[in-house]
């Protein structure tokens, strides 16, 4: 799907729609609801009703952010991050900006996205987002001011591809989604002179290119750059290059800024680029970025039943941590932090590297260990997409309506009286068990398959003969990893955030 | 070891529920019967006097239970009298496992509204 005419449908080239999307503002049109969502939340978050349940700032995004980031990404693509409200201030900062140099090198990768998965995973525990509407406030102003002054002092769009963890999670999942960018036709960005995509339209002087020069020296077709121009790819992606969807936000900044309109927002099979040859950089960082993050995904869900809490007091008191005399809140804070690292950082990465070995060894390859992981990664997206679907699924399902009566009592509180005097808090809806159940199992199922499939797929492509003896390993740690999670939502979810060591 | 923390969890609750009054306020004191909080129908137990320890037998209670995580249906208990003056029983089913604040409201017989909130821990 890359450098040759488009073979999908081109939602770009889609009456009205693609106008709106190709459009200057466009970006804007989904921003502009989502930064307004977000100054609610800050707001309500400060000054409405501190329990969570009663409060925009703690059920929009905990509750229906998560559930519809799910089902953008299964359904279309990464639509948050084309909505994101924190970029919003992102041509402002690049006027303000410093036009400093790249992003540090040492942190032009995946690593510092894999710690700020974990801090926030962690946090998210150990402080109870949420069930704090203040602190909730206080991380959404973070990522406005985090994405701004990164927006500002780099070149390009480092908060996004390196730092954001909802980003990251995007990034991840959107390789599972039905719309990828792709390049209508690879010869035109072969002869193409600016390479818009990439470097943008804008320039604070009018700027002539020339395309083409007739036979008479004289140019035959020029496009200008200037103050109508729009930024380029932040995240550096190059158009025809495009084989994946990993650090891309769908911003549309390619398609607005090619002069050749050789930008295509296509419809692929789902998770056509998982089992790709070459779509995935064989990286490290990468890989156990992927690998990680099916295991928080487990983790996380794992904080919400009881067996961690006898787990968390059984650590505690291993360590010797309970007759230190100190608070329940500083233990609970090192016993996750140990139970995260462990669940979500050294035993993935463990795994992954004695699997590779083992991998190696029975297959008799000379692929690197670093190949054979570069290589399997994308297998763990089916099932991670699974895991966290489920979960937020069943916050999803369980609170979907609960957000009327909040809107309603908030409207109370400021006196608007439109919808009556008395929020219809029933609507809030006590789990349905059945329905929860059974999205979890086709969340689960559908994942473990998926993942299954495209290992096999891919061991058939790397070992060719020796596809079972390339693919166990790998299948087991999936076996397992399904067997967890199914494990976990066996026991009925607890939303508990305190708890007091013997 | 869930046991034991229920059960220390409980007696904090139960010292953790006696809130000061302020001058004009009624103390209120929440108990809950059976005093195993696990998820199911229990009843609340709650006493409302003045600032001077009297017990206030005509209040209006309302009780409201949100569990601590967002997007939770509230439980809504309606108050009847108990077997004491002041005192007031509020059947009231915990819907599931986890961190809950109950609001309870008293109306005061000439029309005063007081607000507290008391935590508590249920086991599922």
């Amino acid at each position: 799907m890359n450098a040759k005419a488009v073979e999908y449908p081109d939602l770009l080239r889609v009456p009205v729609l693609g106008r709106v999307l190709r459009w200057k503002y466009g970006r804007l049109v989904f921003q502009l609801p989502m930064t307004l969502i977000a100054l609610l939340l800050i707001y309500d978050g400060f000054t409405g009703r501190p329990i969570a349940s009663q409060n925009l700032a703690t059920i929009a995004p905990w509750v229906h952010y998560r559930g519809l980031i799910i089902v953008a990404l299964l359904l279309a693509g990464n639509l948050f991050c084309m909505g994101c409200p924190f970029t919003l201030p992102r041509t402002l900062a690049k006027r303000l900006s410093l036009r400093g140099g790249r992003f540090p090198r040492l942190f032009r990768n995946k690593w510092l996205a894999i710690g700020n998965l974990f801090f926030l995973f962690f946090l998210y525990e150990w402080f109870d987002l949420w069930s704090s509407p203040w602190l909730t406030a206080w991380v959404i102003i973070a990522y406005f001011v985090g994405a701004f002054v990164l927006e500002a002092v780099f070149s390009e769009s480092a908060f996004c591809k390196y730092v954001c963890p909802l980003g990251t999670f995007n990034f991840v999942y959107s390789t599972v989604s039905p719309l990828q960018i792709t390049a209508r036709d690879g010869d035109i960005c072969r002869t193409c002179v600016g390479k818009e995509c990439l470097n943008g339209s804008y320039a604070t002087q009018p700027v002539i290119l020339i395309d083409a020069i007739g036979v008479d020296g004289q140019p035959t077709q020029t496009h200008t750059h200037d103050q109508n121009g729009v930024l380029g790819c932040g995240t550096e992606l190059f158009v025809p290059q495009i084989k994946s969807n990993l650090d891309c936000t769908l911003c549309l900044d390619c398609a607005r800024a090619c002069p050749h309109q050789n930008v295509a927002l296509a419809i692929r099979p789902p998770g056509s680029e998982l089992v790709r040859e070459n779509a995935w950089a064989k990286r490290w960082d990468l890989a156990l970025l992927v690998i990680c993050l099916a295991f928080m995904g487990v983790v996380n869900a794992f904080g919400m039943i009881p067996p961690v809490y006898a787990l968390m007091q059984s650590i505690a008191t291993s360590l010797g941590l309970t007759g230190l005399g100190w608070e329940d809140h500083t233990i609970e804070g090192i016993v996750l932090f140990l139970v995260f690292a462990i669940g979500s950082l050294a035993l993935p990465i463990s795994l992954t590297l004695g699997a590779a070995w083992i991998t190696r060894q029975i297959t008799r390859t000379k692929l690197s260990l670093r190949e054979i992981v570069g290589n399997i990664a994308p297998a763990f997206v089916p099932i991670g997409f699974g895991i966290w679907g489920a979960h937020y699924g069943f916050h999803f399902i369980t609170g979907f309506f609960g957000i009327i009566p909040v809107v309603h009592q908030f409207l109370l509180d400021h006196g608007i009286t439109l919808f009556g005097l008395t929020p219809d808090w029933a609507l809030g809806g006590s789990p349905n068990e059945t329905v929860i159940g059974l999205v979890q199992l086709v969340m689960i199922s559908g994942g473990a398959l998926g993942s299954l499939i495209v290992l096999q797929r891919i061991a058939r492509r790397l070992y060719g003969r020796r596809m079972v003896e390339g693919m166990i390993t790998w299948a087991l740690i999936l076996l397992a990893l399904t067997l967890m999670i199914v494990w976990i939502f066996s026991y009925p979810m607890e939303m508990r955030g305190s708890i007091l060591f013997d | 070891m869930n046991k034991s923390i229920l059960l220390l969890a409980l007696l904090l609750t139960l010292v953790a529920c006696r809130q000061t009054a302020a001058p004009n306020n009624p103390n209120v004191v929440i108990r809950v019967t059976p005093d195993h909080l696990t998820v199911g129908i229990t009843a609340l137990i709650v006493e409302v006097s003045d600032a001077d320890g009297t017990a206030i037998p005509d209040a209006r209670i309302e009780v409201r239970g949100d569990m601590n995580h967002a997007g939770m249906q509230p439980v809504f208990g309606d108050a009847q009298p108990g077997d004491q003056p002041g005192e007031y029983r509020v059947p009231f089913e915990w819907t599931m496992g986890g961190d809950w604040i109950v609001t309870i409201t008293v109306i005061l017989p000439d029309d005063t509204r007081t607000e507290q909130s008391f935590e508590f821990v249920v086991e599922s």
